[in-house]
């Protein structure tokens, strides 16, 4: 059973702090940098660039209980949904769930009412479900994902060989990623179920505000965890497979069926106005719209905004309220109760406001940085050399990715042992675990639009970061580091899989991507590496799949909820060009995609 | 003739004439000297019944419903070929640039439905690098009353200019509520040339395209208008509508346009610009028609 939350405000600065980002476009001329607005947008993707919306008390406190749903007991019958609300679903869940913006790894099949009811009779015949299935879902979400790789994870290939070895055992690692997606160290491997976690935990809440209250979300993950479980269920999985069109090339790229959601009319329906669920998905999205990074933003070129002290602190009561999120989420998602999350979920603070924060700060700075240099040094110069040192000078930018900034530092993680014990599977664990921290940053973001008054971007910000426990992981896997989190837990052999760095202030970070911006041949225009909903979701009527959001030689441009207008402008209110987007046809948006009512 | 009768300067049609693009560019155009004016030149299609356009809608990026607003200019384009291939036309075809485009859609003109279509063109107006002409269209239903007008605006070097640099009228700051970008792919003008029955080769490919003067080929006119009026979808007014465009550059293929459309004064502007270098490539407005 989930506990309820409350919303503890931050508190704010004094009237002279409270400043913003007030970001501006580079004049003719002038030499452009991150702090700099884009000079466009070219993007399909529903997020775009927003600015988080101010919420009252009572509307924050008024969708709080959408932080600790139960699973559904039913469906009633109710209206087949529209495009429109499965666009806005979808923005909502697959398009803006916490996920690295350069990896491209999940996908979505949504299936209608009819495939729906032989998906839940497929379910049924399923061990290790979370919760009872459910007969008459609206449609069902059928999520697919393929392991975590990205520039970073190629790098990886080259780190850990002895030298002498390495002509032949780097290409044996490769192969061995390529054909049977092995990790180069197990915290990557950890990651694709983190983000499973974070989606699946967004899907519960995308159902609800994008139907305003009136459907519910039912989300298996656990038949779906490991390669043996799949086994187990082998009919079930092909036939899943056959319903998403999935071939023989996607199976060998190492994409699965990983979560199954069934979605339907809510037997109680949720009341809020209308205003309150559209400011939520706004400021939902507004969330994803940039990658926070609390307190590294005051570097010399910073406009002033990011250099004045602000006097403000993220409470205990709001950081209680946050571990209660997360401890809510893991017990929901791991099927165990608080006082067991409470247990297996390990926490350690390592913020310069507690004792001895300081020193464990610098220790593990240190730390990573020796295995920076431990990493740059043993790069094969056979593979280095003739890339123009590429791979080590990609090793090196790395340290930035590593950098612990923040009033509340905390590292979380696992003991597989305990998981075992207390007879979970270790990856629906880590599942359990994503979800745990994206819902505790949620209450944060929340809460740091909670009365936020005019003048002021935002209350709080934070950072979930995997960047340090991998490199720890890179240190643990071949250097002989021992985990983050070791010392904190000196009878267990733990995990660390994740960091947060959470900072009270009121200056959002700066747009976009670096690179792109001041890359001379972009010219200023940001390509937005976030997904549009036709490259990621597909909707199966009969037997045919089709794209969302692709049609008559078009494709999306409309931002999700974006009639609450909270794209981001300069000072004198003059917007990104390509930002706002435009909205889809009105005729297509508002067709039943499957025309028999459920 | 074939399918139609000349009356001196007046062609007659029962069916849509054929004029094919070997005969625009065989044909042999003294152009406009100082002191002449382009004689008035009709052309009519007593009849014909509007098609439907699914593959016009797929290539433009239009919803299904009555007919699209600019396909009529479309249905014209076989009279509008016939008077450029007039003898009495002094300007060669090739080589009119389509500057503007305005269109008054009285009522929504149903697929399926029976219509006829008159054009014609009088006189020319001095611009700086030559003459500006107007091709008019009107369509009418069986009742004889026009349902839908169009003034094509073209433009022709082969007339005497007189290299003065007009002015635009100073106009509001168009206030965006769209903003989008579209990638436009190399083969649109074959694509749209299937639809339209264009085949202009500045158009088709670059190579072509190159023959007349431009680097690559250029999306049609027409195309990228019926594209931005899609992309405005219930923005527009739903049943008498008015429509102002200047193509101000060519859209090269393929490429990355920005549109934005929004309020400018009391009417819906629009603009379709360069993605990169912010160029203004087509810009207009819409209106309701107050009948």
């Amino acid at each position: 059973m989930q506990k309820p939350l409350s919303i503890q405000p931050i508190s704010l600065p004094p009237a002279a702090q409270r400043v913003s980002r007030q970001a501006a476009f580079a004049e003719e001329g002038e030499k452009r940098n991150r702090y700099h607005l884009p000079t466009s947008l070219d993007s399909a993707s529903p997020v775009g660039f927003r600015m988080r919306v101010p919420l009252s008390t009572t509307e924050v406190n008024s969708v709080l209980p959408l932080l600790c749903l139960e699973r559904p007991k039913g469906f009633v019958a109710g209206p087949g949904p529209t495009e429109q609300e499965l666009f806005e679903e979808a923005s909502l869940g697959v398009l803006s769930s916490r996920q690295s913006t350069n990896f491209r790894g999940h996908r979505q099949v949504t299936v209608g009412p009819t495939e729906s009811k032989r998906v839940a009779e497929l379910l049924r015949s399923l061990d290790h479900l979370e919760g009872p299935v459910l007969d008459g879902a609206a449609y069902t979400h059928i999520c697919l994902a393929r392991p975590y790789r990205t520039p970073f994870t190629f790098l990886l290939t080259f780190v850990g060989h002895k030298k002498g070895l390495s002509l032949g055992t780097v290409p044996l690692r490769g192969i061995r990623k390529t054909l049977w997606h092995e990790d180069d160290i197990p915290t990557i491997g950890y990651l694709q179920h983190l983000h499973l976690g974070i989606w699946m935990d967004a899907m519960e809440r995308a159902a609800l505000v994008a139907s305003q209250g009136a459907r519910r979300a039912n989300v298996f993950s656990a038949p779906f965890c490991t390669e043996a479980r799949r086994r187990e269920h082998a009919v079930v999985n092909d036939e899943l497979e056959a319903m998403v069109g999935m071939t023989d090339r996607e199976r060998r790229l190492g994409w699965r069926v990983h979560l199954v959601t069934q979605v339907g009319a809510a037997q109680q329906e949720i009341s809020l106005p209308k205003s309150t669920w559209r400011k939520l998905g706004a400021n939902l999205l507004s969330f994803r719209s940039e990658r926070i990074q609390p307190g590294v933003n005051q570097e010399e070129k910073a406009p002033p905004s990011y250099h004045g002290r602000q006097d403000m602190d993220v409470s205990d009561d709001t950081a209680f309220q946050a571990g209660r999120a997360g401890y809510n989420a893991f017990a929901h998602w791991a099927g165990v109760d608080r006082v067991k999350a409470k247990e297996l979920l390990l926490m350690e603070r390592v913020d310069v406001l507690t004792d001895g924060g300081k020193q464990r700060l610098r220790e593990i700075r240190t730390e990573l940085g020796e295995i920076t240099d431990r990493v740059v040094e043993t790069i094969p110069l056979w593979a280095d050399l003739p890339t123009g040192k590429l791979l080590s000078s990609s090793a090196e930018r790395g340290r930035k990715a590593f950098a612990l900034a923040g009033q509340r530092i905390y590292i979380g993680g696992l003991d597989r042992k305990d998981v075992e014990a207390s007879g979970l599977e270790w990856n629906q664990a880590v599942r359990a675990f994503g979800a745990a921290a994206a819902r505790s940053a949620l209450y944060c973001e929340l809460a740091g639009v909670t009365e936020l008054p005019a003048g002021c971007d935002l209350l709080a910000g934070i950072c979930l970061m995997a960047g340090p426990v991998n490199q720890n992981d890179v240190g643990k896997q071949f250097f002989e580091y021992q985990d983050l989190l070791a010392n904190a837990y000196p009878g267990k052999q733990p995990t660390s899989l994740l960091v947060w760095t959470l900072k009270a202030k009121t200056v959002a970070d700066p747009i976009g991507n670096e690179e792109q911006l001041m890359n001379p041949a972009r010219k200023g225009a940001l390509v937005d590496l976030r997904c549009g909903p036709h490259e990621v979701v597909s909707l199966r009527r009969g037997e045919r799949l089709s794209a969302m959001r692709k049609r008559q030689g078009r494709v999306n441009a409309e931002r999700a909820f974006g009639e609450v207008g909270n794209f981001v402008v300069d000072a004198q209110g003059k917007e990104i060009p390509g930002n706002c987007g435009s909205a889809w046809p009105r005729a297509w948006a508002e067709e039943k995609v499957w025309p028999v009512e459920s | 003739m074939a399918g139609g009768v000349m009356k001196d300067r007046m062609l007659d049609f029962d069916e849509p004439p054929k004029v094919s693009l070997a005969q625009l560019l065989l044909a042999r155009k003294p152009g406009l000297k100082a002191g002449e004016d382009i004689p008035r030149l009709e052309a009519h299609l007593r009849s014909c019944i509007v098609p439907t356009v699914p593959e016009y809608r797929s290539v433009c990026g239009l919803i299904e419903g009555p007919l699209p607003i600019l396909y009529p200019q479309i249905l014209a384009e076989p009279l509008h070929l016939a008077l450029a291939n007039h003898p009495d036309m002094p300007l060669p075809a090739m080589g009119l640039v389509h500057v503007r485009q305005a269109v008054a859609q009285i009522r929504p003109v149903l697929e399926g439905e029976e219509v006829g279509i008159s054009c014609w063109m009088e006189g020319q107006r001095t611009a700086r690098r030559g003459v500006e002409a107007d091709i008019h269209t009107a369509l009418r239903d069986v009742d004889g009353l026009v349902i839908w007008r169009g003034i094509s605006t073209v433009l022709s070097k082969h007339g005497p200019g007189d290299g003065l640099k007009r002015q635009a009228p100073e106009q509001p700051p168009l206030r965006v509520h769209r903003s989008a970008v579209w990638s436009i792919p190399g083969n649109l003008g074959r694509q749209y040339a299937k639809v339209s029955g264009d085949w202009n080769p500045i158009h088709t490919t670059a190579l072509t395209a190159k023959l007349f003067g431009f680097k690559r080929a250029i999306a049609h006119g027409m195309w990228t208008l019926a594209r931005a009026l899609g992309e405005m979808d219930q923005d527009l007014p739903t049943h008498s509508v008015g429509i102002m465009a200047s193509f101000r550059r060519p859209v090269f293929l393929p490429s990355r346009l920005r549109f934005e459309s929004g309020e400018l004064g009391d009417t819906l502007g629009f603009e379709l610009r360069e993605a990169r270098s912010g160029r203004v490539c087509l810009s207009g407005t819409v209106n309701p028609l107050v009948r």
